[in-house]
């Protein structure tokens, strides 16, 4: 062979040589809306740390969805290109049952040193990652859904925000009535076959009293609980309260209708304050308030818990150091940035009371009574199919294609069916 | 001296010079065409296709990985297909049904003269009759359901945006692409608007109408408003939903089938009309007697790709009502990929070879349409 | 009213029908597009007002700003460009050679030849997409590895024992590839069509006036074929594009984004800003209208000139 390449082959022998003082490298798997921008930062310093580690991120697309597909086709060839990830809170169920997720309680010192680990975090988003018993992710932020009300209408009219459901309708009614605005909707929620609406059910359902299924494991939504919660749905439709086209409303488009100052009360997620308070085109800016949801007459408050977690690639080359970054990422300092710069809700409890992140977000310390109460969605590695059934049936019913006994009857069965399998 | 030369005997030039001078045989030259394609196809899609056609014969759960992935053979197929209690109820959609027996005569007319060979009307005949089963009556009696009526539901959706899609996209391309070959100063702002409907990605152009769509905010009530009329609840309501994901689909896909009649209609020789003027043709008579049989061929590429994509829709329906009001939207193309989403992988491949077998049949019976003469 | 003047009302009727109708499509097809750069300039706040307003009433450019600030759009635009530049060419050479074969050369399977490459589109990339990505993250080559695990074990032993495909994820060729694969079905089947209108006399006087069969072709079939070539070349550049699903999985690196996968990058969870995103939409589309039409024209007139017509 000729002279060039023998030099190249020298130079190619001599850098496999070179790679040999191994440094790991680590790759964490993060959505394009979870600010890329504050968790760089947060590797470097981890990096500055850990010397014989470089961990880098990688961003996915913006979306639960979008991410899950991009997840699913690596973690089903088996690939290590990635160590860590950030998952959505109803994941974990799923991910256990595929093997996609590393069981983390060995990882820990003790069983009572996880057990004091774990107790520093909310219980909800902890519940949602423990699948029969194992710990499968650490909790990262959380969210919920709340009533965001407009303060100053209802001062307005002497009210004070409601705590059932039929307060609130009266109340809408009423400031509705006052205001004479054709545009104002009395109560805005998410009706379009949205992973979100599973929450706009389960919500009526849980401040009826009821859950998806007992302690025996039989569905119980075809129950009178699930009759009041879809009939408080016909009559906030009936009444006017609600817009017709309810069906098309996703997420942000009830985010940008309060936002616009047209609406009263408002089911959302904890995204949303930060734009009322901070967007420079907000027309309600200083006039939301949050409370947690109301419920029927003699029964408690529920809302459902969001948020992400971080889970480890069980086919991922360098595990030990992934629960190091994981424990670094999940850690009171680290939580406390994403608190504070990234308006992401802490999942550590004594972050509520820390003066850093009541300074930038205190709106946090009327989250809380909120947030401790949040319970999960269905906890099943069937998830998707179970969301699949009762979001496209709840829109059905809110595009007025099914009755409310109807759409009871087919998520009743149907998650017999699924659940059967 | 008439000096004898010593001749060799003629031999044929090797490959290679043939090459290089450009004389080889038509196979040789044929095979040496195709390669590349062949090649670059081979390479890419055959490993996946047939994974896909391995793993439709194969349970496979990914959430359920301690059921294995067992050779079912056409257990998918069946489930997707069959039911239980079965029978045939003529009463049912009748009006539907007489319709399709009623395409049969066209059919058996198009044979006769000889525009479709025997074989492939009886291949369309036999494919049409398979596909009315359902329409001609079979299905489950009272007491009987269809094992997946998921599947069917997103077939006859499938069905209707197919059909209407097709001839919308055709209508509305047609004139587009007419007009913007017109001799006229403006022709450039036609191939624009030939072009800015295709060039939009599929979800955006899907997120973009569904905010036309939009009941408060949307332009196309607003503009209903101006002229009086109370605009439906496009999204929200079942009927409309269909109307406006149709619509969005004609939008987008009629410049596609515009970009290929217009290259058909570039490719008409001019002199051919200027005769036809000179033997007294108006208009219409040359559209019919010579822009169209010339548009032959490219009406047919249209046609087998236009096919092929709405028998596929996803990004449109799903962009815009993730499924429709209920699933009254979930085209196959959106039920494959809430499998996959439900991480059911094994029926979300055999979904994916029925359409493939759809999608086969209309092809073969086109393809045989363009090489008929 | 004489013949010649009823004729002449005709025409004109035609020809103010011909421009109305020109002005309705074009309507139609621009409106929606039209609409999103109006957006652009809006703010967020004047996108829910009622009533709704289209012109805007403060414009801004700061959404523009924002695309290039919130994420490198130039770098997704420059990729955008390299792997739909190269895989149109690459898609449309390779079109046109096939194209060629099938619709002149007398061949065996002519049809199910055609049939094969059209069904590789049949299939939805979805559910193409494990295999796909397994393909170029690295597989074995089937002869070649056992081979060298043969040698390898019988003594070879600097010969390695598997040999892979390379792993071509996060470069342009990731994506390159499988755009030729994912366009050639419908080029090929356009230029198939196209080849087929040219009468085959017309090559056969070039080759009689001395021209070899491959200057033939060269010289009569391609210019004729021109607005053929350039509708392949229109399609196969805006698919590759406008291609998501590939560009999402296989080009991770922030760096090596593609524009429509970009453009999702501006979207929160549940935030879609509307604003900057009609913004980085219109970015995304006006380059690739430009450069079409900029050169539809030249690339016809360029192909034509050489050619001999009628």
């Amino acid at each position: 062979m000729n002279r060039m390449t023998r030099i190249l082959l020298a130079l190619a022998f001599a850098a496999l040589l070179a790679t040999g003082a191994a440094q790991v490298n680590l790759k964490v798997f993060i959505g394009g809306q979870q600010r890329p921008d504050v968790i760089g930062p947060l590797l470097d310093k981890f990096n500055a740390e850990n010397p014989d580690i470089h961990a880098t991120f990688e961003v996915g697309g913006a979306t639960s969805d979008v991410q899950q597909q991009y997840l699913s086709t690596v973690l089903t060839s088996k690939s290590s290109a990635i160590d860590v990830m950030l998952i959505d809170v109803v994941r974990p169920a799923q991910y256990a049952a595929s093997g996609w997720a590393e069981p983390l309680d060995s990882y820990f010192a003790s069983p009572d040193a996880q057990k004091t680990y774990l107790a520093s975090f909310l219980p909800g988003p902890v519940n949602a990652d423990t699948v029969n018993g194992k710990l499968y992710a650490i909790p990262a932020f959380t969210d919920a859904q709340f009533l965001y009300y407009r303060k100053d209408l209802l001062d307005k009219y002497g009210l004070k925000p409601p705590k059932t459901w039929a307060e609130l309708k009266s109340d809408a009614l009423t400031v509705m009535k006052g205001e004479n605005n054709p545009r104002l909707q009395g109560f805005n929620y998410q009706g379009a076959a949205i992973e979100g609406t599973n929450c706009t059910f389960l919500e009526a359902l849980w401040t009826a009293g009821g859950n998806w299924r007992d302690a025996n494991g039989n569905i119980t939504i075809d129950t009178p609980a699930g009759k009041q919660a879809l009939g408080w749905y016909n009559q906030t439709l009936s009444s006017g309260i609600t817009i017709p086209d309810i069906a098309s409303v996703g997420t942000d488009d009830s985010r940008k209708m309060f936002q616009a100052g047209d609406v009263v009360f408002m089911l959302n997620w904890g995204y949303a304050w930060a734009h009322f308070q901070s967007d420079a085109d907000s027309a309600v800016k200083g006039k939301v308030g949050v409370a947690p949801l109301p419920a029927f007459q003699g029964h408690q408050s529920a809302t459902c818990v969001g948020g992400w977690q971080w889970a480890m690639n069980p086919y991922s080359a360098h595990k030990q150091d992934a629960f190091k970054l994981m424990q670094f990422l999940a850690s009171e300092d680290s939580e406390r940035t994403l608190a504070v710069k990234a308006s992401n809700i802490p999942a550590r409890k004594a972050l509520y009371k820390d003066p850093a992140v009541l300074e930038a977000a205190p709106q946090y310390a009327d989250f809380y009574d909120v947030i401790i109460n949040a319970r999960p969605r269905p906890v099943t590695p069937l998830y998707p199919d179970v969301s699949d059934l009762i979001r496209t049936t709840m829109n059905a019913f809110f595009a007025r294609s099914l009755s409310a006994d109807q759409a009871l009857k087919k998520m009743q069965t149907g998650l017999q069916d699924i659940l059967s399998q | 001296m008439t000096g004898t030369r010593k001749t060799t005997p003629y031999r044929k030039p090797g490959f290679w010079r043939r090459l290089r001078t450009g004389n080889l045989s038509d196979g040789q030259l044929g095979a040496l065409f195709l390669l590349p394609a062949l090649l670059t196809l081979a390479a890419v899609m055959l490993y996946p296709m047939l994974t896909v056609l391995w793993q439709s014969l194969h349970f496979n759960r990914l959430n359920q990985p301690f059921r294995g992935t067992p050779f079912i053979g056409l257990e998918n197929f069946r489930r997707m297909l069959w039911g239980e209690g079965l029978t045939w109820n003529l009463s049912h959609l009748l009006w539907l049904r007489l319709i399709g027996l009623a395409l049969l005569a066209p059919l058996i007319w198009v044979v006769r003269r000889r525009w479709l060979s025997p074989l492939s009307g009886i291949v369309l005949a036999v494919a049409l009759l398979l596909l009315s089963l359902y329409v001609l009556g079979f299905r489950p009696g009272p007491d009987g359901r269809w094992t997946d009526g998921r599947f069917w539901n997103s077939f006859s959706i499938t069905m209707v945006i197919l059909v209407s899609s097709v001839v919308g996209s055709f209508v509305v391309g047609l004139p587009l692409a007419l007009l913007a070959n017109v001799a006229s100063r403006l022709r450039w702002l036609g191939r624009v608007a030939l072009l800015l409907p295709w060039a939009m990605p599929r979800v955006f152009a899907g997120l973009t109408f569904a905010w036309l769509f939009q009941n408060q905010y949307g332009v196309i009530n607003d503009v209903l408003r101006h002229l009086g009329f109370q605009g439906p609840l496009w999204l929200a309501r079942v009927t409309p939903a269909i109307a406006a994901v149709n619509m969005t689909i004609v939008w987008k896909t009629s410049s596609f089938v515009g970009l290929i009649l217009l290259a058909g209609l570039q490719s008409i020789d001019a002199s051919l009309y200027e005769a036809a003027v000179v033997d007294g043709a108006n208009a219409w008579q040359r559209f019919w007697r010579i822009t169209l049989p010339l548009l032959r061929p490219s009406i047919a590429v249209a046609l087998i790709f236009r096919t092929l994509t709405a028998i596929q829709t996803f990004d449109i329906p799903f962009a815009m009502t993730r499924g429709g009001p209920g699933r009254s939207l979930e085209t196959l193309g959106v039920y494959i990929y809430n499998s996959t989403l439900a991480l059911n992988i094994g029926y979300a491949a055999a979904l994916s070879v029925v359409l493939f077998v759809i999608s086969l049949t209309v092809t073969l019976v086109y393809l045989r349409w363009i090489y008929s003469e | 009213m004489t013949g010649a003047a009823r004729r002449s009302t005709q025409r004109r009727a035609g020809y103010v029908f011909v421009r109305l109708g020109l002005l309705l499509m074009i309507l139609d097809g621009i409106f929606p597009a039209v609409w999103l750069v109006l957006t652009s300039f809006k703010s967020e706040n004047e996108l829910t007002r009622i009533p709704i307003t289209y012109l805007p009433q403060h414009p801004i450019l700061h959404n523009y700003l924002d695309v290039f600030t919130q994420n490198p759009f130039a770098r997704f635009l420059l990729n955008s460009a390299v792997v739909s530049i190269v895989a149109t060419l690459i898609c449309v050479l390779f079109a046109s050679l096939a194209g060629y074969a099938l619709a002149r050369l007398r061949l065996r399977g002519r049809r199910a030849l055609l049939t094969a490459i059209v069904m590789t589109s049949m299939f939805p990339a979805l559910v193409m997409l494990v295999p796909l990505y397994r393909l170029f993250v690295g597989v074995e080559v089937p002869g070649l590895s056992q081979l060298m695990a043969y040698l390898h074990a019988m003594g070879w032993s600097f010969l390695p024992t598997r040999v892979m495909t390379p792993n071509l994820l996060n470069t342009y060729w990731a994506l390159i590839i499988p755009y030729v694969a994912l366009s050639l079905p419908i080029t090929t089947l356009i230029l198939t069509s196209f080849f087929q209108l040219i009468p085959e006399d017309l090559e056969s006087a070039a080759t009689v006036d001395g021209a070899t069969r491959l200057g033939a072709l060269a010289r009569v079939v391609v210019p004729l074929s021109a607005p053929g070539m350039v509708t392949a070349g229109i399609i196969a550049f805006v698919n590759s594009w406008n291609e998501f699903l590939l560009a999402l999985t296989f080009n991770t690196a922030t760096n090596m984004r593609t524009v429509p996968v970009g453009i999702t990058l501006y979207q929160g969870e549940f935030a879609f800003p509307w604003a900057v995103i009609s913004a980085a939409v219109t970015l995304g589309i006006v380059p690739l209208v430009v450069l079409i039409l900029a050169f539809q024209q030249r690339i016809i007139s360029g192909l034509t000139a050489g050619g001999v017509k009628g």
